[in-house]
């Protein structure tokens, strides 16, 4: 399948970068890149693929980064097996949501005003509970080592964000090859045609949910393995929401290569703009939410999208 | 096959539906016709589970549907139409029909090939790869009922199927209607459309102000007098008799 | 568990601040009732403002109160320029983009203050503010009480401009009915932002409200977004009557969550009965069907 080599090529290409590369601050630049790469693509699930556009992703995120680091420093469960714990989580939460959301015929405007509460009510909980450490957040020690997946080396995090990457992209294709993927589409598109056609609408938004928001905890587990410190701010707030929503819009929503030539977009502009701007604060932000408005109003369809435009366009002049 | 009964449907004040009783038999072409406001779609609306009756039930080969939700009902086998066509349009043509292949295709590379085959059917293939978005009115009516038509339904609601088409796309559709039937499904149609109705239903039903008000052959319904009171009004005499021989 | 003496200063304290509340509704509801759109920069206008009534305090010494005919014109016309300018033009009409530019919107006015004005709350300090009000066995806060008259009037003047107006009538024609408003001659663009205009003007009075007794800093923006939101839809999308009573209960169930659950657990009280307001009555308490 078409898709399944793409894939294969992107991956051999973005393998080898550890060992090509010298620079410590590239290495960092590109799992940053990953990361919000895979947090994109969790988000287009649901948001691409699906239509549902939730505006609180960092819901899903914030739970599995505490569900991981509870785990660890509270009961000392491996971290391998606080990740995939993490991605359990991250799907409870959004199942939860989900049920209720769409049991209730939430959709457009008010679904994302949902997931926008949920994420700020886990955030004032987050801030206040004793096992979540409060506002104080969570530290976890250091202990290096593969098994505890704390990597000495960036590499190791490179390989793991890498093979996160990778997963997303076989999900993501999947869903553009298979019946799950085609009735999601088609609840995007119009959700009583969908049901004229034989379409369990409920069921269908219920699965999208699902695997969205396990991405999500999946990443927010990665995050708290890399940095070993999280607070309610940085795994409920506003932040990873938007990333989570910008990455999809600027590289194209709803399709295969769209989070990642977003995250390689969006981080690459962040770059400029904190060497430009040093470390202003909240002015990487502003140039998050001028992105926002000018993809919107000019290129709806994503950078992917003006490139098969190109292309086509291309096509079009040599016949 | 199909069989309502009593169905009743008030929207506020507005009773759409009175106390409803009709049958489809098994390999049939029924048309509903009735003036505007009859309550003609609604019925549809009612019968594919898209709402739910007030009152009476709705059965379908023998299984109660009154209230199963629209997918369900699809699965039983009971396929709708809409009157302005939903096509999805992010998707190409194909992509659209192969929704409705999936029903009974889980492979996404059969649904495909399913709906290639559906599509060249009803006249679609030189723009299956063709966004939905854009197409025209008769091309959308088309793949409206190719996407119907892939579901492999044993009864087929269409609901004006015919309208906004003219008289050559009309006479373009008709035979492929006639195919579906061929291939064994039971149609009902919501038509306006007389030359439609007259070409291809063996059976009609009259609909006015939520009730039936006449029910046999074409020729026969479109002769009586209760029919024609219902479309042009009285015009000033006083009883039906009248305005059938007038 | 607080007695009578602690609960009845608390409600009416709620009531003050919900009045205030329903000013901010009022502008968002009227905004959603026309353009059909969910203003999600609304909190951040309201920072907005807020910096603004603050800096003409502390750099020009006006008055908090006295600053309301300054405030809310050139909030209107901020406004009227940002629908006419941005958000009608970037959204192509399509709902979806909407709500993405206002998002937008949202996150470039709430960081842009903070890299301005960094995230040091700031307050003024009036000869009134620490004044109280005797309400019977009650003290209320004298700047309060202000705001809540303040607030009703300027909800009545709302209804006046609403329903006397020609503009009120062309707002309302193009609410119902936009293609037959266009085809009776008015121009809907115009209308557009001057609804959009007049949102974000009461936003620059309830501005005026806040700063006597509350603070600003970049964070508040989206402190009163999902405020404004639990308002509006409580009371109903495109329901003035509902955000002005919306506005009352949600001031006093936050006064009183506070008072019970204490600060921050207070504020869950309102989102999550947000959360339950969405699922169980979508309408609110006076909407119509969206």
């Amino acid at each position: 399948m078409k898709s399944i080599s793409a894939i294969t090529v992107v991956l051999i290409l973005m393998l080898p970068i550890p060992w090509l590369v010298q620079s410590e601050f590239f290495l960092n630049f590109a799992i940053m890149l990953l990361f919000s790469a895979f947090l994109g693509q969790a988000w287009n699930v649901l948001g691409g693929y699906g239509g549902q556009f939730s505006f609180g992703h960092a819901a899903f995120f914030g739970t599995g980064a505490y569900a991981t680091a509870v785990l660890q420093t509270a009961f000392g469960i491996n971290p391998w097996v606080g990740f995939v714990l993490a991605g359990l989580a991250g799907a409870g939460i959004g199942l939860v949501v989900g049920f209720l959301s769409f049991r209730f015929g939430l959709k457009g405007a008010y679904f994302a005003l949902v997931t926008l509460a949920v994420a700020e009510v886990l955030r004032i909980l987050a801030n206040t509970a004793d096992f979540t450490g409060a506002g104080v957040g969570i530290l976890i020690p250091l202990d290096q080592g593969a098994a505890n997946l704390q990597f000495a080396d960036k590499t190791g995090f490179y390989l793991l964000a890498l093979a996160l990457v990778a997963l997303g992209l076989f999900i993501t294709a999947h869903l553009d090859n298979s019946r799950f993927g085609a009735r999601l589409m088609a609840v995007r598109e119009n959700e009583d045609a969908a049901r004229a056609s034989g379409v369990n609408v409920f069921e269908i938004k219920l699965r999208a949910i699902a695997l969205s928001s396990s991405l999500a905890g999946l990443a927010g587990a990665f995050y708290t393995q890399y940095f070993l410190y999280l607070d309610p701010t940085i795994a409920y707030g506003p932040t990873v929401s938007i990333e989570a929503i910008l990455v999809p819009i600027i590289g194209g929503t709803g399709t295969l290569f769209g989070p990642l030539l977003g995250a390689a977009a969006l981080h690459t502009i962040s770059e400029i703009t904190q060497h430009v701007a040093a470390d202003a604060p909240g002015l990487n932000l502003v140039v998050y939410g001028v992105l926002l408005v000018f993809m919107v109003s000019f290129l709806p369809s994503g950078l992917w999208g003006l490139a098969t435009r190109l292309r086509r366009r291309k096509m079009d002049l040599s016949n | 096959m199909l069989k309502t009964h009593n169905i009743s449907k008030s929207f506020g004040g507005l009773r759409a539906l009175n106390a409803v009783t009709l049958g489809v038999t098994n390999g049939e072409i029924v048309a509903l016709i009735g003036p505007n406001g009859a309550g003609k779609t609604t019925l549809f609306s009612v019968v594919a589970g898209f709402l739910s009756a007030d009152e009476g039930t709705v059965s379908f080969n023998g299984t109660d549907i009154s209230d199963e939700p629209p997918h369900r009902i699809c699965q039983l086998g009971l396929a709708r139409t809409f009157q302005i066509a939903r096509p999805f349009a992010g998707l190409s043509v194909r992509e659209n029909i192969a929704v409705g292949a999936h029903l009974h295709i889980a492979r996404h590379r059969e649904a495909l090939a399913k709906a290639t085959d559906v599509g060249s059917m009803l006249g679609l293939g030189d723009i299956l790869d063709q966004g939905a978005k854009g197409l025209s009115v008769a091309s959308r009516k088309r793949l409206e009922l190719a996407r119907a038509v892939a579901t492999k339904p044993k009864l087929l609601l269409l609901d004006e199927i015919f309208a906004g088409l003219n008289p050559t796309e009309i006479e373009e559709i008709l035979p492929v209607i006639r195919e579906i039937r061929e291939d064994g499904v039971t149609i009902v149609l919501v038509e306006h459309v007389m030359r439609a109705v007259m070409r291809l239903s063996d059976r009609v039903v009259v609909l006015n102000n939520g009730e039936v008000i006449a029910e046999g052959l074409p020729d026969a319904v479109v002769a009586n007098a209760r029919v024609i009171e219902a479309y042009l009004g009285t015009g000033g005499y006083t009883d039906s008799a009248e305005v059938a021989g007038a | 568990m607080p007695d009578l003496e602690l609960l009845v200063p608390s409600a009416i304290n709620g009531l003050t601040t919900g009045a205030v509340y329903a000013v901010i509704a009022l502008g968002l509801t009227l905004i959603y009732g026309v353009l059909h759109i969910i203003n999600f920069a609304h909190g951040s206008l309201l920072m907005l403002a807020m910096y603004g009534v603050f800096f003409l305090h502390s750099l020009f010494g006006i008055d908090p109160y006295v600053a309301i005919p300054i405030m809310v014109p050139a909030m209107f016309g901020l406004g009227y320029g940002l629908q006419r300018g941005v958000i009608g033009r970037a959204s192509h009409g399509k709902d979806e983009n909407i709500l993405l530019v206002t998002l937008g919107l949202a996150i470039v006015i709430d960081n842009l203050a903070l890299y301005l004005w960094r995230s040091d709350t700031r307050i003024i300090d009036t000869p009134y503010a620490f004044a109280t009000f005797e309400f019977g066995p009650v003290l209320v806060s004298t700047p309060k009480v202000i705001a809540f008259f303040a607030a009703v009037a300027i909800a009545t003047l709302f209804w006046l401009l609403m329903t006397r107006t020609d503009l009120g009538k062309a707002i309302r024609a193009v609410a119902k009915e936009k293609t037959g408003a266009q085809l009776v001659g008015i121009n809907v663009d115009h209308v557009y932002a001057m609804s959009f205009g007049l949102g974000i003007a009461c936003l620059g009075a309830a501005a005026c409200l806040l700063l006597p007794t509350f603070y600003v800093s970049p964070q508040v923006g989206s402190a009163f977004v999902l405020i404004a939101f639990t308002v509006v839809v409580l009371g109903g999308m495109g329901s003035f009557m509902g955000a002005v009573l919306g506005g009352l209960i949600i001031g006093v169930t936050e006064s009183l969550g506070g008072l019970y659950l204490g600060e921050s657990l207070g504020q869950i009280g309102i989102f999550v009965l947000f959360i339950l307001v969405l699922l169980f009555r979508p309408t609110g308490l006076m909407g119509q069907q969206s």
